[in-house]
């Protein structure tokens, strides 16, 4: 796997990790701040609800001593209403204390000295109406006695600063709860962005490298198509050459063919019989003369021996023929014949006297063959 | 732009021999010359006319007529062209003098290489 990739890859998974962290620790604090208000939403209801009982005792304490002393069918009406709203937020406040077990016990003791002073009151208003002053004079005399109201007091009192002492400790939670929060949050931006730099640099470097190999392997490949385009160049260069020198051999050849044809032309114009043969005496070409005064075709002569058309004159035409021993001579060291008089075979079987000359040709000091020459000698008036 | 660059010099050469034409022609134009054939007197006076060449190469021996006949018709058109007469027949120096020097700017053997051609149209052309 590239190198890079791979940072790519651990950087995202981190940065993923941390982030799932992080979001798990808001979460969970979020729940937490939820819970905590409610708690202190709970913890103020109950202390005001703790007041309110209290207060509505006091209220409808002091309505039954009035009604003790006016005997008022309003102050009656309003003695009842208190305690209806006493019993109201007494209800209230144990709802409200329900999730507190360890201050059930607490709550019991007040609900049952808040009973009492019910009792109380109504036992005070019966007498009263039934006209009992002594029994309601030494009711109150005994409750004034006793610590009733002032110990309902002290024991909502003792309940609301239970209360008072939850706010501060979920504050005190909160606070911590936030700071913490704070921290982790401020923790997993630190990491998050430690890890994106710490994978820039890490990338940096490696896209340096990345360039460093990218521009070594253009230069490279400028090199190579450098190196490329000189060998073209160089290959255009011998092509050229080559197509020149091919042409400069074509036109040479077309020059020779042209010389060959001219030299032909030469030999052709010549009215003199033209023969060339090898050091053995086999004919190898012959002019146009040739065929004209022997009748003998040149594809006739072509590598015949020389002695089918050349012979010493003879007497007797019976008799063989045969070379003179003096060309056989030339031909075999390489010397010149002059005027040499030799007799002509013809096609027609008439004998041509004529004088021969024979010129060795040569290759590198070696005899390889002969140009001969027959002049023909006029016909003789014996002859005719 | 360069006008030598986009065009290259123009070469009219005239053989009735169509292997030479083929070889001239394809040995200049390797050189960078633009070259036009003709294998007979009619045709070349055609390009003559049509597209006047910068410098004619012509052989000696033409059908209908020979090279020098045809020398003078090309001058009549083109007064300044220099001409090359290309010759399969040797000659000797006072035949060159009397004969062929004052017709044409130069001469060439055909037996000479091709790159004697080669200088041969380069100084001219220079020349011209």
């Amino acid at each position: 796997m590239d190198s890079t990739f791979r940072a790519l890859l651990i950087t995202f998974a981190v940065l993923v990790t941390i982030l799932t962290a992080v979001t798990g620790m808001a979460l969970k604090s979020f729940t937490a701040a939820k819970d905590s208000a409610d708690l202190v939403n709970t913890s103020h209801a109950t202390v005001a609800e703790l007041t309110a009982v209290l207060s509505s005792l006091q209220s409808a304490e002091g309505s039954v001593r009035s009604y003790l002393l006016t005997e008022s069918d309003e102050d009656l009406r309003s003695y009842r209403n208190a305690f209806n709203a006493l019993g109201e937020h007494l209800e209230v406040t144990k709802a409200l204390m329900a999730p507190y077990p360890d201050q059930q016990a607490p709550l019991q003791e007040l609900e049952a000295m808040m009973l009492e002073r019910v009792q109380l009151a109504r036992e005070l208003t019966t007498a009263k109406r039934q006209g009992d002053e002594s029994t309601v004079e030494q009711m109150l005399t005994e409750d004034a006695q006793g610590d009733g109201s002032f110990a309902i007091g002290r024991q909502v009192q003792r309940l609301r600063s239970y209360f008072i002492s939850e706010l501060s400790r979920l504050d005190t939670l909160a606070f911590n709860r936030d700071r913490n929060a704070r921290r982790s949050l401020y923790l997993g931006s630190s990491l998050s962005f430690l890890t994106i730099m710490g994978s820039v640099w890490f990338i940096r470097d490696s896209l340096n490298h990345r360039r460093l190999a990218s521009s070594l392997l253009e230069e490279s490949n400028q090199d190579l198509e450098a190196q490329v385009a000189t060998r073209t160049a160089d290959l255009d260069e011998k092509i050229r050459e080559l197509s020149t020198q091919n042409l400069e051999n074509a036109w040479r050849n077309q020059a020779l063919n042209h010389q060959l044809r001219y030299n032909n032309r030469i030999i052709e114009a010549v009215s003199e019989l033209v023969l060339v043969v090898t050091k053995v005496g086999n004919i190898t070409r012959t002019n146009a003369a040739v065929e004209k005064s022997t009748g003998f075709e040149n594809a006739h002569l072509a590598n015949a021996p020389l002695h089918q058309l050349v012979s010493a004159p003879r007497s007797d035409v019976s008799a063989d023929r045969a070379l003179p021993l003096t060309i056989t001579n030339a031909l075999k060291h390489g010397f010149d014949l002059l005027d040499e008089t030799v007799e002509v075979t013809t096609k027609a079987q008439t004998p041509l006297v004529a004088k021969l000359s024979l010129f060795p040709l040569r290759d590198s000091d070696q005899v390889i063959g002969a140009v001969i020459t027959l002049r023909l000698s006029p016909p003789t008036s014996s002859a005719s | 732009m360069n006008p030598s660059i986009a065009m290259p010099p123009h070469i009219l050469t005239i053989d009735d021999e169509e292997c030479i034409l083929q070889i001239v022609k394809e040995y200049l134009e390797l050189n960078d010359f633009r070259v036009t054939a003709a294998s007979t007197p009619r045709a070349a006076l055609d390009v003559v006319e049509r597209d006047p060449p910068d410098l004619v190469i012509t052989d000696l021996q033409l059908p209908e007529s020979d090279g020098l006949e045809l020398i003078p018709l090309i001058q009549q058109r083109i007064p300044k062209v220099p001409i090359i007469l290309l010759t399969g027949v040797h000659f000797d120096a006072e035949t060159i003098d009397q004969n062929l020097s004052h017709k044409v700017s130069d001469y060439l053997n055909k037996t000479a290489p091709l790159s004697t051609l080669l200088e041969k149209v380069n100084a001219h052309l220079a020349r011209a």
